[in-house]
């Protein structure tokens, strides 16, 4: 490492196949663009960046690859994770490697709470900031009974216990039912769950599936009759990648929230980013494919301010920055490394220049309104 | 309350029959492949899901041509029928024919490595991305079932099934050849003695087997994220209402698809914990006082 005429390695772990591969797909597209572009702009501390990008699959095979990356090819600057059990299985590592992870997806709150050691950020939105948006935006809607419909693992859970939390201390007077309705993730047939939800007799739901689940869930609450039944609130729902899956089939006038809307903020930075990417690939930023963009363009940036590679001289170039995203400005927390940033809402509409629904109107949640405090002490 | 337990109880029983067509779907072809030819064929699932790739890409392929709605109907039997009838005959007259009579565990082996092959080329003809191919689900729009609001595709899912054990029905009992099939399901030494082509008749039960795999995973194909990896739960499943009905008996796959189909309902709607343990507990409570399963067939003895 350092030596001249030597690339500067970064391991990159993304859901690359599998259900969630339209997800690592996007974020290979974003980190690939940030490569490019910091390296056709002269490389860090004079040489060029280079990506190892691998696929995270599981636990296991997630940690084994982290571990062999350090060992075979020296890598101490890992990014990316979409999965929050993988993400969860390879943080514990990291002081031991003496490597720094940058997070670009996986959302659970134990990352940055229990979890939590000085050598993992993350850049991107988490579950308990997606929920407190969430309630901020349903709060002073007509609706008082709710309940979830979401995926059966801790992601369901944890999205329910934040959301639910939160509007109570916005609405008193919000009705739980005292059930969520849970289904099983990758299941083909969603219909008795979404039966069972149209039937509880909630006004609202929450929805914290993703992906594949909430492609199939949408489709088939379609046929149903669920969006006519009740009030639905969809927390992921705009991610491009579920947006272009269903095309003209996604009916319009939902509520759907995403972790960072390509079409917002209105700054040079993010039509400068979003324009360089449609010309590379032909088509739209997604929330995955600006957070790992955005968080190989936050390593390089401490890399050249520390002048070195060290992860620990590293993490003071990281901790407590702000940086002037495509999603607007954002702060990596000092506590506890978790970024404060916006989160976008929006109803879905037709739009003629979009072969997919787009969001009309949007509601923006500031990043210090939905960020509850820290949940781990100072080190 | 006495019409809200009544609609309560319509809603398990359709949920329950629609998951039971998709099973009975998935385990059909498996139970008659073992019935006729002894062999637990553990690629299964594979064709399955090469069915469903197939029918997703004959989907998206059709819609592509801004052909006929409807007709995309026709492109998902037409994908199932191609796969099984190629597929079929390559896997029986490429590998199984080889291993007839051999030891279970040489059997098992065989099988289980052809899903290894299968499950990478399927990655390598189709890639890692998902497939979405949901027009003809939406198609069918909303029905109302006793004044509940159902998909018109899960009933399409309830007619195929029915069409396709009608059909077997029909086959095994009503013609020469089907006869012929159900004589070596009972007793292969005496049918062979009596003249029957005993290799023609297993190629054409494992193409028959296959073209069941590959129609189940067609029909699924609209409802889902076409993905690598659907292979091992479909398996897992089949194998399990095969085990319920007793090996070899397709009557018992359908009762068996049915009890799993209305007890998982069962739990989704009363006890949504159990809901994932649901084919178990049937499978655990039948054993227990059938260990052949509920309708095994018989061994002849050997003296």
């Amino acid at each position: 490492m350092g030596l001249p005429g030597s690339a500067i390695r970064i391991g990159a772990l993304y859901a690359l196949s599998g259900a969630a591969a339209a997800y690592g797909a996007s974020a290979r597209r974003g980190l690939e663009l940030a490569a490019e572009e910091i390296n056709a702009a002269g490389g860090l501390l004079g040489q060029p960046v280079e990506l190892f990008i691998e696929d995270e699959k599981n636990p296991i095979h997630a940690v084994e690859t982290v571990r062999r990356m350090a060992r075979e090819l020296g890598i101490r600057l890992f990014i990316g994770i979409d999965s929050s059990a993988i993400a969860e299985a390879v943080v514990p590592l990291l002081p031991e490697l003496r490597a720094v992870l940058m997070i670009t997806h996986a959302a659970s709150p134990r990352i940055t709470g229990e979890l939590f050691n000085p050598y993992v950020f993350r850049c991107s939105i988490n579950v308990a900031q997606n929920a407190r948006a969430g309630a901020l935006l349903v709060a002073p809607l007509p609706y008082t009974t709710w309940t979830t419909l979401g995926p059966d693992y801790s992601f369901g859970y944890f999205s329910w216990a934040y959301f639910s939390r939160f509007l109570r201390e916005l609405k008193p007077e919000t009705e739980l039912l005292p059930e969520g309705i849970f289904h099983p993730p990758g299941a083909e047939d969603l219909t008795p769950w979404i039966q069972r939800a149209m039937r509880s007799g909630a006004e609202a739901l929450w929805i914290s599936s993703w992906g594949g689940d909430l492609v199939r869930l949408i489709q088939q609450g379609k046929a149903m009759g669920l969006f006519r039944r009740c009030a639905v609130f969809m927390e992921l729902g705009a991610a491009l990648e579920v947006l272009e899956a269903l095309g003209d089939e996604m009916p319009e006038g939902l509520w759907v929230g995403t972790r960072y809307w390509f079409r917002w903020p209105e700054t040079p930075e993010n039509r400068r980013f979003v324009a360089a990417y449609f010309q590379h690939y032909g088509r739209y930023p997604s929330y995955n494919a600006q957070n790992a963009y955005l968080g190989l363009r936050l390593l390089a940036m401490a890399i050249r301010r520390a002048g070195t590679l060290e992860p620990e001289a590293l993490i003071p170039y990281l901790e407590g920055i702000g940086y002037q995203a495509p999603m607007g400005w954002i702060v990596l927390r000092r506590e506890d490394h978790q970024v404060v940033a916006d989160v976008v809402w929006g109803e879905t509409k037709a739009h003629p220049d979009y072969p997919f629904r787009i969001l009309d109107p949007i509601w923006t949640f500031r990043g210090e309104a939905i960020t509850p405090p820290p949940e781990v002490g100072i080190f | 309350m006495e019409r809200r337990g009544m609609e309560q109880l319509a809603i398990i029983l359709i949920d329950g029959l629609v998951y039971a067509s998709w099973l009975f779907l998935i385990s059909a072809g498996l139970t008659l492949i073992y019935g006729v030819l002894r062999i637990l064929n553990l690629a299964h699932g594979s064709l399955y899901a090469m069915g469903a790739y197939a029918a997703a890409s004959a989907v998206l392929f059709y819609f592509d041509r801004g052909l006929w709605p409807p007709g995309s109907y026709v492109a998902l039997l037409g994908a199932a029928l191609i796969i099984g009838i190629v597929a079929g005959p390559l896997i029986e007259r490429g590998l199984l024919r080889w291993i007839y009579g051999r030891d279970p565990v040489y059997q098992l082996l065989a099988t289980y490595a052809l899903f290894l092959i299968l499950e990478d080329g399927m990655k390598l003809v189709w890639g890692v991305n998902p497939y979405y191919a949901y027009k003809p689900y939406g198609l069918l729009g909303t029905v109302q079932l006793a004044g509940i609001p159902y998909p018109g595709y899960s009933l399409l899912l309830i007619g195929v099934a029915l069409l396709a054990s009608g059909g077997l029905y029909l086959f095994l009992h009503r013609t020469r050849v089907g006869r012929l099939v159900v004589a070596i399901i009972h007793d292969p030494e005496i049918s062979v003695a009596l003249g029957a082509n005993v290799p023609r008749l297993f190629l054409l039960t494992f193409t028959l087997g296959a073209i069941l795999a590959a129609l189940g995973g067609a029909f699924t194909a609209p409802m889902i994220s076409v993905v690598p990896g659907l292979s091992v739960e479909v398996i897992v499943l089949a194998f399990a209402v095969v085990v319920i009905g007793g090996l070899g008996s397709l009557e018992g796959s359908a009762i068996g698809a049915l009890l799993v189909g209305v007890v998982r309902s069962l739990m989704v709607h009363r006890i949504p914990e159990l809901e994932l343990f649901a084919i178990y507990l049937v499978m655990a409570l039948v054993l227990l006082f059938r260990p052949q399963g509920l309708f095994a067939i018989e061994e002849v003895r050997r003296v």
